[in-house]
């Protein structure tokens, strides 16, 4: 290993120009500027040494308390990639060498071409995760950077009360939105349809558009540079955790004084690709990305920090332990959903639903689900919604709530199109990443008028849950993208609007409650995530057993078409699943035909 | 040895590429580069040049001469077939400079073909050799007129390799490359100064015009007459001033280049001169240029460069071309033009990996069980259908539109309708077609209307021109419209489509504008049963409730029932246990892939055009004959229309479409016999009347069988017997249940109330009764 010559943390570029000084050394230097050890360096100190506890990350330490050029650490969602970027790596200095790899901009003396080395860089737009729970949130922030708040509130009460001062305080930071200082983790504010204005009213004000997804405020985007062509492995909507050299490129800060400049810089060079020029250092900071690692919702888990998780690692649960964990979230969902067993076992298996093979066009293992509520809408009915919003959100890494209100809906398109002049995709709030949760509240929609975007917005909800895909709209053609997004309607009456895989017409027998014990959380949590992943096989002689029932089924019942076989076969899975079962066995399939016998009749009383 | 180098930008004369080529040619003349002895903007002769010592390229080891010699041979003697009298550039120089054009289209594969180091370093050094291009055509231009002054370009096309947009790298910076995409943006034109042109304020002297480099102006200090010299006095006189056009646009991938996951890369291109316009947003254009980099400034007036480039291609050529789909322009219909002409037009001269693709392809239209081949590969996902993937892949590959000479024409594409149950993937196998088809256009009937589907007029907003837009079905002009939910349509744009079904025009007269606009448009139209299933006791008409007008335009009707048979049940248990179980990727290894399929359908909709053999014609007519005489039962007295001549039609379009899945220039007998036996398929389906079990044709023209209506007259008579003999004029009423009940005791046949009151209504609008709500009286 080398000698410690320098900080890997607090002077990164050091330690890759001392690298790149020992390769200058060794030989000629390559023109396409790969990598001369640094990666290596960097996941030896970080992974190996335990380094990676002192990087601090962006969105959980304030910006100004991080010196530039210092390694940092960023967790978001890829939301655009740009083309790649040419950049002088390599320069000659008198008779040395130089590099500017891992930073922004480097007075090169304009000298000949063959004293410098061209190599290329990709950029990428990465936003923090839409719909990240703050629990996840907390789990990533190192425990003395965390603000002293209540950490995982226990009562969705305290909750709302709770958030009702931020967001006066957010009215006020409209004003000054350049204050990025403020890092209180933010709240689930999607409960709340009221301030939707509030933050579509922020973008339309917003010069720059950040496109933050889903009217995130607090949180900074970043422009993440990608080196070495490690971006192969890097698709639109993953969650990666980059981990590199933030600096600061006092030329392409933008003041919002002289915003109109920089609109003319856009407009009046066609040529210009810069996107940096459209986003304020101050707003958007730069991150040259050294080692990144996608953060698939299993791995989620793994990536967070020891302190929070207690020792306790998904692969850790045993058999045993899965089918206690089941049980007590069952009887927990049949809880907060009013004492309804039947609709706790099936909000369960939705929630463990995820897209495993696809066969254009089908995606097979989504499980959407329809509850239905019909009692007249109280006061006590809107809460209802909220109570299961906020179990989810308590249990699931990403979630998000959409209230699909008239407004809501006429309002902008929820997919994602490209703006072409200013080269860059305009998000939509269907722009997440695989393994978010849905939840569409249809409750809130009251007859009146789509307009063309309603009815293009009402297209796409249908087809995400449909066939799983959203169309991004590229002007002169559509690309479908596949998601994996799993939805749960809440609606009044069954949805005509958005028809579901399975619907679930509630029959609460008490009160709906949403004391939430504590203790139990994190297990549950790492339960959800442990049995998603999970594998799953078949038997061949339970497949023949199936395909008798099947048969026979059909022929007692011509009514049950195919729909109905894939609901009970990705039923089936998800039940052997939630037992942490890797082979279907005769009596989950007897179970599963018995919930939707079940189901039936519920669904014939309707 | 004394080697010179020279900077061969020198004698481009005026030619604006190089004016942007900041870091090369900028690098390049800031180098001294010893004197040529080219230092007039023109090359002196080849003879001259003897004796002096080699010049080099700048940087490189390529000779000057060694190029100048290799490109005048190959100007002057390739030949494409070696019979040729004269070399092929020699003739197209010729017929460029009776057109008085500026450039010259030179194919690379030409060149690669005649010289393949002239090509590597055309490809590596573009600049320099694009030079030694220029120059040599002026000189063969001046050989072959002595009075010839116009600069003649040259446009290298058709490079051996086209590389992905997102492959570009800084290693090819300065090369030749070869790009595909789609234009996204264009800028508007950008004048560019060529030759300034000055007066002097004070005295009115003007100097002769200058040319200008990379758009610097030098404004003289001085005026230049000796006897006036006064300082600071020389104006730019605008409109004697040369300018070129420039033009910045901007590439995008097409979204088959694009990897899953990933956004799509865009490139900016600058054009000049001819290129400008000659594309618009939207076109797919396959452009050759050279590659470049520019360093970007920090500021306007700072010297210190930032570490980032702005890269662009400087296009040299662009073709346009639509590769990606299906291409359906008939050879006939396009323009036969040389290819080296004509602005940007570039010919058809197949590359070589084409070609490849193409012998691919016959190779597979030779296998023996091609047609079940393509079947499976059409919608592996969804499950039997067989006879109604066969339609739809004859669908795909369309019949020869024939246009008589006396001007009546034939379509030659297909319409089919699917009617069937819900949830027996219809719009499955519609999105799939919709995506293979060309230009395809997927609409929904519930959210169609009559102007959305045809054309309409609009006044412009700007100019109050009135406009004609183009609906869906104009749109998908030579390809497949799919409009699913056809019975959810209204009736009015359902009429519509009468005319396009039959006629393939869509006319229009609104507000000034009388159009006939074209629409050879294959309709693919698929529909639920009026109640939500099939009831199979009920007509087909009564079944789709679509106009029987409408009905009978399309060739072949599916029905997609779901019919109780436990064989098929089983098949599709094990189908869909497998699809949740097993790992769907390995399931089909026979069948073609997507691009596969569209390649396949595209070459052959493009060069096949069978033409029906006498045997098989024969054959279709001792078929439709057939056909029209079984509805004759032996000794029975009614006769029954089995077959129309819509349907002889229909079973020509098959046949041939059959040919042409096969790649064979004749339609065969085997291809007749299955055309029947589709027909047939379909008609049995769509066309059963379910009370004698025969085809029946009247009933999808009419909505009413032969013996349906048969039935109905003998219902009629017994109704008035009954009455006659019942009931007296003007007497009491008889309730219908009770003429019910007596009906049903003469005759033996099953009779439902729907019947009698429709033969009721029938005797009340011959004024025999009243009949009103459930009591009969006889007038």
């Amino acid at each position: 290993m080398v000698g410690k010559a320098y900080d890997c943390v607090l002077n990164p570029l050091g330690a890759v120009r001392f690298l790149f000084d020992k390769e200058v050394g060794s030989g000629p230097i390559d023109a396409h500027g790969r990598d001369w050890g640094v990666h290596g360096l960097f996941t030896r100190t970080l992974f190996e040494d335990g380094g990676l506890s002192q990087v601090p990350e962006i969105n959980s330490v304030p910006l100004h308390s991080i010196p530039a050029n210092s390694l940092v650490r960023f967790r978001g969602m890829v939301q655009d990639m740009f083309n790649s970027e040419y950049y002088i790596g390599a320069y000659k200095d008198g008779d040395a060498w130089r590099t500017t790899k891992y930073s922004d901009v480097a007075a090169v003396p304009s000298c000949s071409e063959s004293s410098m080395k061209i190599w290329e860089r990709r950029p990428l737009y990465c936003v923090p995760v839409p719909g990240e729970n703050l629990w996840v949130k907390d789990a990533f922030t190192p425990l003395d950077a965390q603000l002293p708040h209540s950490p995982t509130c226990s009562d969705p009460i305290t909750n709302r009360k709770r958030s009702r001062p931020e967001e006066e305080m957010d009215a006020e930071d409209t004003e000054m939105i350049t204050d990025v200082t403020e890092t209180a983790p933010d709240n689930k504010r999607s409960c709340e349809g009221a301030d939707l204005n509030l933050e579509t009213k922020n973008c339309h004000d917003d010069p720059c558009n950040l496109n933050m997804p889903l009217g995130e405020k607090k949180l900074l985007p970043c422009l993440v540079k990608v080196y070495d062509g490690l971006d192969a492995d890097l698709k639109l909507n993953d969650v990666v955790e980059f981990i590199g050299v933030l600096t600061f490129d006092p030329e392409l800060t933008v003041h919002p004084g002289t915003v109109g400049e920089s609109v003319d810089c856009i407009h009046g060079s066609f040529l210009d690709e810069d996107i940096s020029a459209q986003l304020p250092a101050s707003r958007v900071p730069r991150l040259h990305s050294i080692l990144h690692r996608k953060l698939s919702s299993d791995q989620l888990f793994q990536a967070m920090p020891m302190n929070t998780l207690g020792q306790l690692y998904p692969d850790a649960l045993s058999r045993s332990s899965f089918e206690e964990l089941r049980s007590s979230l069952v009887a927990r969902f049949t809880e907060v959903l009013g004492g309804d067993g039947l609709a706790a076992e099936y909000l369960l298996l939705h929630l463990l639903s995820r897209v495993h093979a696809r066969v254009e066009p089908m995606a097979v293992g989504k499980l959407s689900l329809n509850i239905v509520e019909p009692r007249p809408m109280k006061d006590g009915s809107t809460s209802f919604i909220q109570m299961v919003s906020h179990t989810i959100s308590t249990l699931l890494p990403r979630s998000h709530l959409m209230s699909l209100s008239l407004e809501f809906l006429n309002e902008k398109l929820i997919a994602p199109k490209k703006n072409y002049s200013s080269n860059r995709l305009m998000t939509g709030d269907l722009q997440l990443a695989d393994g978010t949760h849905l939840m569409l509240d249809e409750t809130v929609l009251r007859s009146g008028q789509l307009n063309d975007i309603g009815l293009q917005n009402v297209h796409f909800l249908k087809n995400m849950m449909e066939w799983q895909k959203v169309e991004y709209d590229f002007e002169f053609y559509k690309m479908e993208m596949s998601t994996d997004v799993a939805v749960l309607v809440l609606s009044a009456a069954r949805s005509r609007l958005f028809p579901s895989d399975v619907v679930l017409p509630l029959r609460p027998t008490r009160g709906f409650s949403s004391d939430f014990p504590v203790e139990n959380l994190w297990r549950w949590r790492i339960y959800l995530a442990a049995a998603r992943a999970g594998d799953h096989t078949i038997d061949p002689t339970i497949q023949k057993v199936l395909e008798e029932e099947l048969v026979s089924a059909r022929q007692e019942d011509r009514s049950l078409g195919p729909e109905v076989f894939h609901r009970w076969l990705t039923l089936a899975r998800l039940l052997s699943l939630s037992y942490g079962e890797s082979t279907l066995s005769l009596e989950r399939w007897n179970m599963v035909r018995e919930m939707e016998r079940r189901l039936t009749e519920r669904l014939r009383v309707c | 040895m004394s080697v010179q180098f020279v900077d061969l930008n020198f004698f481009r004369p005026s030619y604006q590429r190089n004016d942007f080529s900041i870091p090369s040619s900028g690098r390049r003349r800031a180098q001294p580069a010893t004197p040529s002895s080219y230092s007039e903007g023109r090359p002196s002769s080849e003879a001259d040049m003897e004796g002096a010592p080699p010049t080099l390229v700048w940087g490189t080891n390529i000779s000057v001469q060694d190029v100048n010699q290799a490109v005048q041979r190959f100007l002057r003697n390739y030949r494409e077939k070696p019979t040729d009298q004269e070399g092929k550039y020699i003739q197209l120089l010729e017929q460029v400079m009776e057109m008085e054009e500026d450039s010259l289209n030179v194919n690379a594969r030409n060149i690669l073909e005649y010289d393949e180091d002239l090509y590597v370093k055309m490809v590596r050094y573009p600049l320099e050799v694009l030079a030694i291009f220029d120059i040599v055509l002026m000189d063969m231009a001046v050989r072959l007129r002595p009075l010839w002054e116009k600069h003649i370009q040259v446009r290298i096309f058709n490079l051996k390799d086209t590389v992905n947009m997102r492959d570009l790298n800084p290693s090819d910076i300065e090369k030749m490359v070869s790009v595909k995409g789609m234009i996204i943006r264009c800028s508007s034109i950008i004048p560019e100064i060529k030759e300034s042109f000055f007066r002097c304020l004070v005295c009115g002297y003007s100097p002769p015009p200058s040319g200008v480099d990379r758009g610097q102006v030098e404004e003289p200090t001085r005026c230049g007459r000796p006897e006036c010299a006064a300082l600071n006095s020389m104006a730019l006189i605008h409109n004697r001033c040369r300018f070129a056009d420039k033009q910045i646009v901007r590439l995008q991938e097409t979204p088959d280049a694009i990897p899953e996951g990933e956004t799509p890369h865009t490139v900016s291109l600058l054009m000049h001169d001819r290129l400008v316009d000659a594309a618009k947003p939207g076109d797919r254009v396959e452009i050759t240029g050279v590659f470049r980099a520019m360093s970007v400034r920090v500021g306007p007036t700072q010297r210190t460069l930032k570490s980032l480039f702005k890269t662009y291609i400087d296009c040299l050529h662009l073709k346009k071309s639509d590769k990606g789909r299906l291409q359906a322009e008939d050879p006939l219909e396009r323009d036969i033009q040389s290819d080296n002409y004509a602005s940007f037009h570039e010919g058809d001269i197949s590359p070589l990996e084409q070609e490849e693709q193409i012998q691919k392809l016959k190779a597979l239209s030779k296998l023996p069980d091609i047609y079940e081949r393509l079947t499976r590969s059409l919608a592996p996902s969804i499950w039997e259908l067989e006879d109604i993937k066969k339609g739809l892949l004859c669908q795909l590959f369309g019949g020869t539109a024939k246009k008589l000479k006396s001007g009546a024409s034939f379509r030659g594409d297909m319409n089919v309708l699917m009617v069937g149950d819900p949830g027996t993937s219809k719009s499955q196998l519609l999105q799939y077609v919709h995506k293979l088809a060309p230009r395809g256009i997927y609409t929904s009937g519930r959210g169609s209307s009559a102007v959305g589907l045809t054309a309409y007029v609009t006044k412009d907003p700007e100019t109050g021109e009135t406009v004609l837009e183009s609906g869906a079905l104009v749109l998908s002009d030579r390809g497949i419209c799919c409009i699913d939910e056809f019975d959810k349509m209204s009736d009015n744009a359902r009429s519509m489509l009468h005319e396009v079904m039959e006629q393939q025009t869509v006319s229009v007269a609104k507000s000034g504008i009388i159009a006939t606009l074209n629409a050879r448009t294959s309709v693919l139209a698929c529909a639920n049963p009026s109640g939500s299933r099939y009831n199979p006791r009920m007509s087909v008409i009564d079944n789709i409730q679509l106009p029987p007008t409408l009905l009978s335009r399309f060739d072949l009707i599916y029905l997609v029932l779901d019919k109780p048979d436990e064989q098929t049940d089983r098949r599709l248990a094990r189908h869909l246990v497998a699809l949740h179980y097993e790992n769907p990727e390995v399931q089909s290894q026979q069948s073609l892939d997507l691009p596969t399929l569209t390649a396949y359908v595209t070459y052959a909709r493009q060069h096949i055009h069978p033409k029906l053999s006498d045997e098989a014609a024969e054959d279709l007519i001792s078929g439709y004959v057939a056909m029209r005489r079984k509805g004759n039962f032996p000794g029975s007295s009614k006769k029954v229309i089995t077959a129309t001549p819509r349907q002889l039609e229909s079973l020509i379009r098959i046949s041939e479409a059959l040919a042409r899945i096969r790649y064979s220039d004749v339609v065969e007998r085997c291809d007749a016999a299955e055309a029947l036996r589709l027909l047939e398929v379909a008609l049995q389906q769509s066309a059963t009347d379910h009370s004698t079990g025969t085809i029946d044709m009247d009933l999808i023209t009419t909505g009413v069988s032969a013996s349906e209506r048969t039935r109905r007259a003998s219902l009629v008579m017994a109704v008035r017997n009954l009455i006659s003999e019942k009931m007296q004029a003007g007497g009491s009423t008889m309730r219908l249940m009770q003429l019910l009940e007596e009906l049903r005791k003469e005759s033996s046949s099953e009779l439902s109330l729907q019947d009698l009151r429709t033969a009721l209504t029938s005797l009340a609008s011959e004024g025999v009764i009243s009949f009103q709500g459930d009591g009969i009286r006889r007038l």
